[in-house]
């Protein structure tokens, strides 16, 4: 219980209240907008194998990108 | 770069599991990682992280890591000149080493009939902000419920002001794997004795038919203390003693319609302190703002990036 009021608290503080009337605002805040989703345009297949399997059906090269960390995902 | 994209088959993937991994498909990636940048490369870290052109048989046209969209181009259009140089037996693996599966996955544990959520992250407004990437980072990441969990959600006589408190297993899931700081980069979970509160509770605020409205409330808290790095490569041999926390409070809504959610948002904010190894916060250790958004994901199929820890 300290450790919930004194959250709110701080976050009173900073003007950083979240209640139904600031829900909204939040949500549009940390949701990106579709200006820095671009990179989603690529179409990027989420699938190794897949992929690979697709390349050679469209006779076409294949584009990793692998991270630690799905890229598409959390990285 | 979207035309010279056009010509691949592009795919993004999680590379540790494609370097350990004992199947088809981690036998091709490696075979591919092995003639790159990093091939054979052990110190400071075993990672074949970055980006490869190939042809589907496995055979190299070129690769790099980098954050430099000129030199991302530059190593596309060599790749391109390598396609066209490769005779069409180097191109392809034999039909009979092109099994339809690769291998197994976590996307085999997919809830197709539960509830997949995008969890994004990222800091909230602060003076202080840095003015490099990390003053406008973001990260995101997915959260999977199965359909028996998801329904856990909705008051079992859903009248309005009917209440219940989701599973504790499963708000201490959600607090100790998704709500961690990533904005910056990757980090760790909390383990399971770091979870010092973990609450979310629905309240039916409207009923019409089959259709329930619910609110979304509550708080947790996780915090970690011992000794490790915060700084990459730089101080993991000297690492110090750490703490590390995220405290948000939760406030959402979502619709359930009968059998699944068909609108689901919910936001946390609060504070984060602390880092880790990877999450570039090394300068950055006293508390600050941080905001998450768990809303429903499209028809994407990528696994939670702690999803070993689920127990599934």
């Amino acid at each position: 219980m300290f450790a919930s009021t004194t959250l709110l608290l701080t976050l009173a503080a900073a003007g950083q209240d979240l209640d139904a009337t600031t829900f909204e605002h939040w949500r549009d805040y940390v949701v990106p907008a579709a200006e820095d989703e671009r990179w989603l345009e690529v179409g990027w297949r989420a699938t190794y194998w897949d992929a690979v399997l697709e390349a050679h059906e469209l006779e076409r090269p294949l584009l990793m990108w692998a991270m630690n960390g799905h890229p598409l995902g959390c990285t | 770069m979207q035309a010279l994209l056009k010509q691949f088959v592009p795919v993004a993937d999680e590379v540790h599991r494609l370097q350990k991994a004992d199947s088809v498909e981690g036998e091709h990636f490696r075979k591919i990682a092995e003639q790159g940048h990093y091939g054979g490369r052990t110190q400071p870290t075993d990672t074949r992280q970055g980006i490869y052109a190939a042809a589907p048989s496995g055979a190299l046209l070129a690769s790099i890591n980098t954050r430099s969209a000129e030199r991302v181009v530059a190593m596309l259009e060599t790749a391109l000149e390598k396609w066209q140089q490769l005779e069409q037996g180097e191109r392809y693996l034999p039909q009979a080493e092109r099994p339809a599966d690769g291998g197994w996955r976590w996307l085999q544990h997919y809830p197709t009939d539960g509830l997949v959520l995008r969890v994004h992250s990222r800091d909230l407004p602060r003076d202080d902000a840095p003015e490099d990437w990390r003053g406008d980072a973001a990260n995101r990441d997915y959260a999977w419920l199965r359909a028996a969990e998801a329904a856990t959600f909705v008051p079992e006589q859903p009248r309005v002001g009917a209440t219940r408190p989701i599973p504790e297993a499963l708000a201490r899931r959600i607090a100790r794997l998704h709500l961690v700081d990533n904005v910056r980069g990757q980090t760790s979970p909390f383990r399971a004795q770091d979870v010092e509160q973990a609450t979310l509770t629905s309240e039916v605020v409207a009923v019409e038919g089959k259709r329930v409205e619910l609110l979304l409330t509550g708080t947790s808290r996780c915090a970690q203390r011992g000794r490790w790095a915060v700084n990459g490569h730089e101080d993991a041999a000297k690492p110090k003693e750490q703490e590390r926390g995220i405290a948000v409070t939760f406030h959402g809504r979502a619709t359930w319609d009968g059998e699944r959610f068909s609108a689901f948002e919910l936001v946390a904010l609060g504070e984060r302190w602390g880092g880790t190894k990877y999450n570039r916060r090394d300068d950055d250790l006293a508390p600050t703002g941080i905001g998450y958004a768990l809303v429903l994901a499209g028809d994407e199929q990528v696994a939670p990036a702690f999803v070993w820890e689920y127990g599934w």
